[in-house]
Order: C-alpha cells, then sequence, then structure tokens
C-alpha cells in the first residue's frame, strides 16, 4: 500500500467540562474564599491531617469529617523552576511550583513559589501564603507563597 | 451583599490540538474525495466484501485487503436519524446546530454503507430505501468527509 | 489451576519521533502480522487459536473515545473476545496473564500503541491526570511531577546531576545495540549535562524523548505454548500497586508502591535475593533519575544507593546486575508501550536474542512498567527460561 496516499490533518479535541466540589470539600473553598482560613481534615484513626482535603482516608477507608484550621505558614519540602511552556500554566515561564507543608498538616500540597530568588530556593524554606484581595473560591485565591524570614539577618 | 454561592463549581475545557495522520487507507480514501469527487472503497480478496471507509484488514477474515474498487456516488439509505437536542462538538467544544439529520447510505457498487449528513432534515420526508446523492463541496475540498457536504434525496 | 503461562511470540514497531505514515491500526497490524507469522495462529475460540485479546491504550492520547475500537479489527475482535486496559502495558500483560491462569482462556494477544506525536504536547494530556481542585491549574503535569520528585530523592540522598547524566548515557550507548530504537547514538555525560533544563533538576536530555511506536506478544498456557514454540518464556511472577493520588501525601524520595509490587511478584516467583538471582533488569524510567530509584525499590541496592549502584558498574550489561540493555524508555518508548516494550526486551534476554545487547547466561529477567505521576502505578513481572 503506497505511503504517497497519507498525509496528515490538523485536529482538536475541545471539551468543556463542569466539575462539582460537592458539599465537602466545598466548605475548604468557602472558608478559603470568604475568611482567607485554610483548612485540613483529620483521619482520627490514622492520626493524620490531610491536605488538600478529602471525604474519605485513602488509608483506612474511614469517612471524615473533623476539620482543621491549619496556619498559612509552612515549609517547603520540594520544588522545580518550570521553564517551559503551555496554555494550561498559570504564569509564564520560568515559574516555581513547589510542595509545601503547611504547618498543622501532615501532607504537602501544591503551589506556586512567587518573590523568591532561584538560587534561594531549597528545601526547608519556610513560606507564607500571599492572598488574592478579590477571591473566588478556588486555590488561586493564594496568589502563591513567599520565603518567610525566620529571624533578622544582620548586616543584610 | 450579594449572595456567594456555597457549592463550589469549577468549569476547565480540555483543549488539545492534534496532528492525526490518515494513513493509506484513509489518505487514499480522502483523496479521491478531494480530488476526483469520488468514492473508492478496498475489497477483501477472501470473502469479498468492500470496506467503507476503507481499512488496513477485513474483521471477519483477518486478512489484508488491497483491491480497491470505485463506487458511485448514488445510493439507498439504509437507516436515519434527526437530531433534536445538542451535543458539544469535541472538536469545537461548541454545540451543534440542530436540528440536523444523518444517514447510513449503501453506495451503488459495493455491499457497505457511509454515514454523513442529509440535506433533507424533515423526518417525514426521509425513509429507509430513499435513493440519495453526494454532494461534494465545489470549492475548497481538503480532503476532509466535509469535503462531502451533504446527501440529497434524489427520488423519495 | 497449576499450569504456567508463557510468551510465545512478539513483535516491536521501531520506535522513533512520529511515524506520519501510519495510523493506529496500521502501527498495531505492523507487530499483529508478525506474531501471528511467527506462531502460525489464526484467531479462534474453538481451542486452536488465539482466543482472547487484551490491548492497551488511552483515550485521551489517541484523542478517541474507547480507544481499543480502531484496532479491534486488527487484533481479531470482530465478534471476539477483546479488553483495554487503560494503562501502561506491562499491566496489559499482568491482565492477560490472570485470564490464563484462572483458566479462562488458552491463548491470548496482548497489544500496546501510542503516537506521542499526534498531540501538540504530552504535557497538555498529563495536566489533566491532577485534580482539577488543587493541582491542574497550577499547570502540573508528568514532568513538572517528575522535577518534584527527582528534587526530592536527589536532596534526600545526594544523588548528583552528573549520576543522573551517567544513567542517559549509558542508555544512549546500549540502545545502538538494539535496531528498533531509531535514536540510537553515542552520548556523552558531558553532552547530557549541557543540555538546557526543562524543569529543574530535569534537562531535555534526562526525560524521554516524543516516540511513536507499538508492540504485541502472544502469551499461552503451558501446554499449548510448548506446541507453538520450543523456547517459550516462563511468566513466573507478577505484582502491582498503587500509590496515593496526590503528591503530597507521598515521600516522593521514596517509591513505596514499587516495592510493594516487587515484593509480590518475587514471592510468586520465589525470589529471595532479587540481586543475586536476577539476571538482567528491564526498567521503565521516563526521567533519569528514576533509573537510579527504581533499582532501590526493586532491592536491588539499598535505599538512597542507586547512584553507588549505578558508579559500581553493576548496572552496565557486562555488570552483575544490568539494567535497560535495550536502552530502556528514556532513548524513545512511548507511554502505554513502555513497560510493554521491556516485557518484550527481557524476553528477548532469556531466549539470548538480544544481539550485541545480549547479557550473558540470562535465565531470570525482570520486567517493569509504570503508569501515572512519579511512579503511582508499578507492575513487576518476572520472566523465565
Amino acid at each position: 500500500m503506497e505511503e504517497t496516499w497519507c498525509y496528515q490533518v490538523s485536529g482538536k479535541l475541545e471539551i468543556p467540562y463542569r466539575y462539582f466540589a460537592g458539599e465537602f470539600l466545598s466548605r475548604f473553598f468557602v472558608e478559603l474564599r470568604d475568611h482567607k482560613k485554610i483548612l485540613g481534615v483529620r483521619c482520627p484513626t490514622c492520626a493524620v491531617v490531610f491536605f488538600p482535603p478529602r471525604s474519605i482516608c485513602g488509608r483506612c477507608l474511614s469517612p471524615l469529617g473533623e476539620w482543621v484550621e491549619l496556619g498559612d505558614t509552612g515549609t517547603l519540602q520540594s520544588f522545580t523552576v518550570v521553564r517551559y511552556s503551555e496554555p494550561t500554566h498559570p504564569l509564564q515561564a520560568p515559574f516555581v511550583l513547589g510542595l509545601i507543608k503547611l504547618d498543622g498538616a501532615d501532607t504537602g500540597m501544591l503551589h506556586l513559589i512567587g518573590e523568591a530568588e532561584l538560587s534561594a530556593l531549597r528545601a526547608g524554606l519556610r513560606l507564607r501564603a500571599v492572598f488574592k484581595e478579590k477571591r473566588e473560591g478556588e486555590i488561586l485565591d493564594i496568589l502563591y507563597f513567599r520565603p518567610e524570614p525566620v529571624a533578622k539577618e544582620a548586616g543584610r | 451583599m450579594e449572595q456567594k454561592p456555597n457549592l463550589i463549581e469549577k468549569q476547565i475545557t480540555m483543549s488539545i490540538p492534534c496532528t492525526f495522520s490518515t494513513g493509506p487507507y484513509m489518505g487514499r480514501f480522502l483523496r479521491e474525495i478531494r480530488e476526483n469527487k469520488r468514492f473508492v472503497a478496498n475489497k477483501c480478496p477472501q470473502c469479498g466484501r468492500t470496506m467503507l471507509p476503507p481499512r488496513i484488514v477485513c474483521a471477519l477474515c483477518n486478512v489484508e485487503a488491497g483491491e480497491w474498487v470505485e463506487l458511485s456516488d448514488r445510493g439507498t439509505l439504509i437507516s436515519f436519524d434527526v437530531v433534536s437536542i445538542p451535543t458539544i462538538n469535541p472538536m469545537t467544544g461548541k454545540m451543534r446546530e440542530v436540528p440536523y439529520a444523518t444517514g447510513n447510505v449503501l453506495l451503488d457498487g459495493g455491499d457497505a454503507t457511509l454515514w454523513h449528513f442529509l440535506e433533507e432534515k424533515d423526518p417525514s420526508r426521509i425513509r429507509v430505501g430513499m435513493r440519495v446523492q453526494a454532494v461534494f463541496r465545489e470549492e475548497g475540498r481538503t480532503g476532509a468527509i466535509t469535503d462531502i457536504l451533504h446527501f440529497r434525496t434524489i427520488e423519495k | 489451576m497449576n499450569e504456567r503461562v508463557a510468551i510465545v511470540a512478539w513483535a516491536q514497531t521501531a520506535y522513533e519521533a512520529c511515524k506520519p505514515h501510519q495510523r493506529v491500526q496500521e502501527m498495531v497490524y505492523e507487530v499483529v502480522k508478525k506474531v501471528r507469522e511467527q506462531t502460525g495462529l489464526k484467531f479462534s475460540e474453538d481451542g486452536t487459536g488465539i482466543d482472547n485479546a487484551i490491548t492497551a491504550s488511552d483515550d485521551i492520547w489517541d484523542a478517541r473515545t474507547i480507544s481499543d475500537t480502531p484496532v479491534g479489527d486488527v487484533v481479531g475482535a470482530h465478534h471476539r473476545s477483546e479488553e483495554k486496559v487503560g494503562q501502561d502495558g506491562a499491566q496489559a500483560v499482568f491482565y492477560a496473564c490472570a485470564g490464563i491462569l484462572s483458566g479462562h482462556y488458552d491463548v491470548t494477544l496482548v497489544v500496546a500503541h501510542c503516537k506521542e506525536s499526534q498531540p501538540a504536547s504530552r504535557n497538555l494530556i498529563t495536566n489533566l491526570t491532577f485534580d482539577p481542585f488543587f493541582q491542574r491549574s497550577l499547570g502540573l503535569d508528568y514532568l513538572s511531577a517528575a522535577a518534584l520528585q527527582a528534587r526530592a530523592y536527589m536532596d534526600r540522598y545526594g544523588i548528583s546531576p552528573e549520576q543522573c547524566a551517567r544513567v542517559v548515557a549509558k542508555s544512549y550507548n546500549n540502545a545502538r545495540g538494539n535496531p528498533l530504537i531509531l535514536r540510537a547514538r553515542e552520548l556523552s555525560v558531558d553532552e547530557v549535562i549541557r543540555s538546557p533544563l526543562i524543569a529543574d533538576p530535569i534537562r531535555e536530555l534526562d526525560a524521554y524523548p516524543v516516540t511513536d511506536g507499538a508492540c504485541a506478544l502472544i502469551l499461552a498456557r503451558e501446554e499449548k505454548a510448548k506446541k507453538i514454540t520450543d523456547k517459550p518464556v516462563w511468566i513466573d511472577g507478577m505484582g502491582n500497586a498503587y500509590d496515593a493520588y496526590f503528591l503530597g501525601d507521598r515521600d516522593l524520595w521514596d517509591c513505596q508502591s514499587l516495592k510493594l509490587a516487587a515484593s509480590k511478584a518475587y514471592r510468586m516467583a520465589g525470589i529471595k535475593d532479587a540481586r543475586k538471582e536476577i539476571d538482567v533488569a528491564e526498567v521503565s524510567a521516563f526521567y533519569s533519575y528514576q533509573e537510579l530509584l527504581w533499582t532501590e525499590g526493586l532491592g536491588f541496592c539499598p535505599p538512597g544507593e542507586g547512584g553507588k549502584l549505578l558508579d559500581s558498574g553493576a548496572t552496565k550489561i557486562s555488570g552483575q546486575i544490568p539494567v535497560n540493555p535495550s536502552g530502556g524508555v528514556l532513548v524513545g518508548s512511548p507511554t502505554i508501550v513502555a513497560g510493554m516494550a521491556r516485557v518484550i526486551e527481557a524476553a528477548i534476554q532469556v531466549r539470548g536474542e538480544g544481539g550485541s545487547r545480549q547479557v550473558s547466561k540470562v535465565r531470570t529477567a525482570l520486567a517493569h512498567g509504570t503508569s501515572g505521576p512519579c511512579g503511582q502505578l508499578h507492575t513487576v513481572l518476572i520472566l523465565k527460561g
């Protein structure tokens, strides 16, 4: 079969979706939007505070309902500097994605790291959330996490 | 004060541009439409059935089907439907315009059907067994299935 | 049921950046035709032929829901049994083995396909894996996720970028003995280190390249296998395990689900000391750091010593525990196909057909596949001659 018959066609997958957070998860986003509060959820059996919140513990399968107010500060666990561009990106490259263990949570959350020198990024860095003025009830109501000075350093 | 929703919803559109390869079988079928405004099908050397659109093996016999036949642009309507409730076209992300009619046409010269739009959208004026003829786009054919505009009724 | 299951035939397409002249059905037919010619088997449910097909593919990658439908014709699925595994191909092999070991089927055709060149960007697809509320709008995809794991792993154990680069150089140089890898070439550690960073610490050459390809194999239960070929490759162990969905739920510097999958496979195959008893391993490392981390998860070395194992030369073709003599995924093996290609390369080693990439005296081989971000699902299979 001759290959000369072949050619290529441009096409697209373009499908709109509506995701519903549900009653349980909506509570998290409403608190974030209305009160700048970040909530986790605790599994009493595993004694673990999860972030992001979820309605079932994946480890012991208990239904979860004990909401815990977490701080807006945390510790950087891992990070990457994204140097390529995609339409799915919230910012122009280069930008920093990090995993942050919020104070009070036992699991890490994904978010952006801002106002940081790339050379200063390291695991263990203390961070604080910066909130948007006008919040919508979504994860980017937190603009990013920025380095939180631990103590004033002399001479700088 | 404006009541903010307490059930959170997020809208995301999956948008992935793609490059599709026709391969030699679909490529030949579409090129014949684009260049010659004619239909070709391939034929199984074992059972003799013709296949539309053309494809690499006969599914019944599991042998390569390398013989080609020309089919008429006229045929008999085997089944049809008229769609009144719109759905999203996954290639554009937009709602299709309704009503629209589609049907399976048994093209003269073979035993395979081609599914396409029908010009006639009034179900009272369509019947199984009706004779139809392909209407090709006169200008701007690109080697896509939409180089055929629709099938028009030639006999009621 | 006490009969064993064996691989009796296999075929792979060449793995290249793009196959513009083929649709997936033609790509799959190319390899199905070869395994049918090797065995002389027809599709038939009367006990004389192939009575089941398991296909591996993904809807979003193919831009086609129920992505197995286009290949149904070529895998003999018309009016017969076929089922799709929407995961890595090693998992499809696992699933097909289960169908035979449970007595449901005698002879199963397994295929995997993916055209990574089809979407404008792989990252657009892998971004969709992630939670729409907490992760997707942050632009996370498998590449940036892998970078988060790479950083956590390298920081914890002091793995250097040079060690990761050495994995890439070893892969490309090994692949020169693999005629199906069209990208195979001489590659220096220096060239890897000088390639641009794409998501720190991952550099362009640390990441597996965009590739189109397909592969097929035929499995048979013991009695049939012995009639079809005089060199069956037995699958004597298999195991799989999933890790948590949210990256932050995991200790990313570890690969717990791989350890669990491997221990199940080893137990089933009667392997007590993997480092000693496995003669060659084909593992699915999509990014260079993963080869080091997976060797730890497979028990080839203690935790944190993947770099040390590499530096000792043990994972070279001539080493004590050769890893990826074929070049592995880093030289070009598409997602979904990757794990099944590893199974085939491991089988090639068991049969002694590896040519210049053949490891000496192979009786037991390990094949590994993974799906999901940062190695979420792992599948391990043990092959024996």
